[in-house]
C-alpha cells in the first residue's frame, strides 16, 4: 500500500514539476467598466523547468521494478538525443518569449497610462515584430513536432503553449494599426472645410438608420 | 477646444458592419466620454492617437467587441479620423473584423 502511494506521490511530483511561467498575463481594462480589453501572452515552460523534470526522470529515482526492462534500454540510447533535442528547443521557445514579454510589457505600461483605453505610442508599434515572432513559432512547432511519440505530455504543453503565443501574437498584431497619410490628410481637409460632424449628429446618423 | 469631431465616413462605415443594436448602443455610450477629454489627457504622438472602446457582448457570452478610432491631431484639437472595429471570443479568436489581419 505505501508503495503505492509512493509511487502516486512520486508521479503526482512528476506532472507537477513543470511549473508554468507566473505574471506573463497582460491585460488592459477600467475596473467598474463594461469597457476591457484581456489578453494572454503564451505560457512555455523555462528551460530550468524542463531540464529539472528530465533529470528526475533520468537520474534513477524512478528506476526500479515498474520500469520495464525493454524501456531501461531504450531510454538509455534515447534519452541523451531527447534530452538535447528538447533542452535547445526549450532554450529557444524561452528566448523568444522573454523578447516578446518585453516588447508586451511596454504596451501594458502603455495601455495602462491610458487609464482604460487602450493606446499605444508609436515606438512600440513599430517595436513589436509580430512577423517574424509568429514566424520563431512555427520553427519552434517544428522542432517539437520532430520529437514525437517522446514525452507526450511534456510536448504536447509546448504545443499548447505555442498556440496561445500565436493567438495572442495575432490578436495584438491587430490592435495596433496606424492612420496612413492619406487618411490622415483626409481628415485634415474635412477639419480646415468644417465638415466634420458633432458626436451627437453622428449618434443620430447611426442611429437614424435603425 | 476638446472635440472637433468625426470624419463624414464615419457614420457610414459603422451602419455598413449591421451590427446588433445592443452592441451600437455600447460603441455610442463608450465615445460620449470622448468630449470630456481634452487632447492633453490623452498619449499621442506627433501623427495623432487612438481612442479605443471595448465592450462585453451580453448576449454572446464571453464574446469582446473592440472599436479603434483612429485620432488625428493639431495642436489645439483633435477630431476622429477613421474607425475599425472586431470581435473577440472567449478563446481570443477573431471572429469578425472590419479590416484584414496579420495572418
Amino acid at each position: 500500500m505505501s508503495d503505492e502511494n509512493s509511487a502516486q506521490n512520486e508521479k503526482n511530483t512528476r506532472k507537477t514539476s513543470i511549473k508554468w511561467w507566473p505574471n506573463n498575463s497582460l491585460a488592459c481594462y477600467r475596473e467598474n467598466s463594461d469597457i476591457y480589453l484581456a489578453m494572454q501572452m503564451g505560457q512555455c515552460p523555462t528551460l530550468v523547468d524542463v531540464r529539472r523534470t528530465l533529470e528526475s526522470v533520468t537520474s534513477g529515482k524512478h528506476r526500479g521494478a515498474r520500469i520495464p526492462l525493454l524501456w531501461r534500454v531504450r531510454r538509455v540510447i534515447l534519452y541523451p538525443y531527447i534530452w538535447a533535442s528538447l533542452l535547445r528547443v526549450a532554450h529557444r521557445m524561452e528566448k523568444v518569449a522573454v523578447d516578446m514579454t518585453s516588447h508586451w510589457e511596454g504596451l501594458w505600461q502603455a495601455s495602462e497610462q491610458a487609464t482604460g483605453y487602450f493606446s499605444l505610442p508609436d515606438e512600440k508599434c513599430k517595436a513589436l515584430d509580430t512577423t517574424s515572432f509568429l514566424a520563431d513559432l512555427a520553427e519552434i512547432e517544428a522542432d517539437i513536432n520532430s520529437l514525437h511519440n517522446q514525452f507526450p505530455s511534456l510536448i504536447k504543453r509546448m504545443l499548447d503553449a505555442i498556440a496561445i503565443s500565436r493567438k495572442a501574437a495575432r490578436n495584438i498584431g491587430c490592435v495596433v494599426p496606424r492612420p496612413s497619410a492619406e487618411l490622415i490628410e483626409a481628415s485634415h481637409r474635412e477639419h480646415e472645410q468644417g465638415s466634420l460632424l458633432t458626436l451627437e449628429t453622428f449618434i443620430n446618423e447611426v442611429q437614424g438608420v435603425r | 477646444m476638446k472635440f472637433k469631431g468625426f470624419g463624414k465616413g464615419v457614420p457610414d462605415k459603422v451602419n455598413s458592419w449591421h451590427l446588433p443594436d445592443r452592441i451600437v448602443k455600447l460603441l455610442l455610450r463608450g465615445l460620449t466620454p470622448l468630449v470630456d477629454f481634452s487632447p492633453n489627457d490623452l498619449p499621442f504622438d506627433s501623427d495623432g492617437l487612438y481612442y479605443g472602446v471595448r465592450c462585453d457582448d451580453n448576449e454572446l457570452i464571453d464574446h469582446r467587441y473592440a472599436f479603434n478610432l483612429r485620432i488625428c491631431r493639431d495642436d489645439s484639437s483633435f477630431w476622429v479620423a477613421d474607425i475599425s472595429g472586431y470581435e473577440l471570443n472567449a478563446d481570443n479568436d477573431v471572429v469578425w473584423d472590419s479590416e484584414s489581419r496579420l495572418l
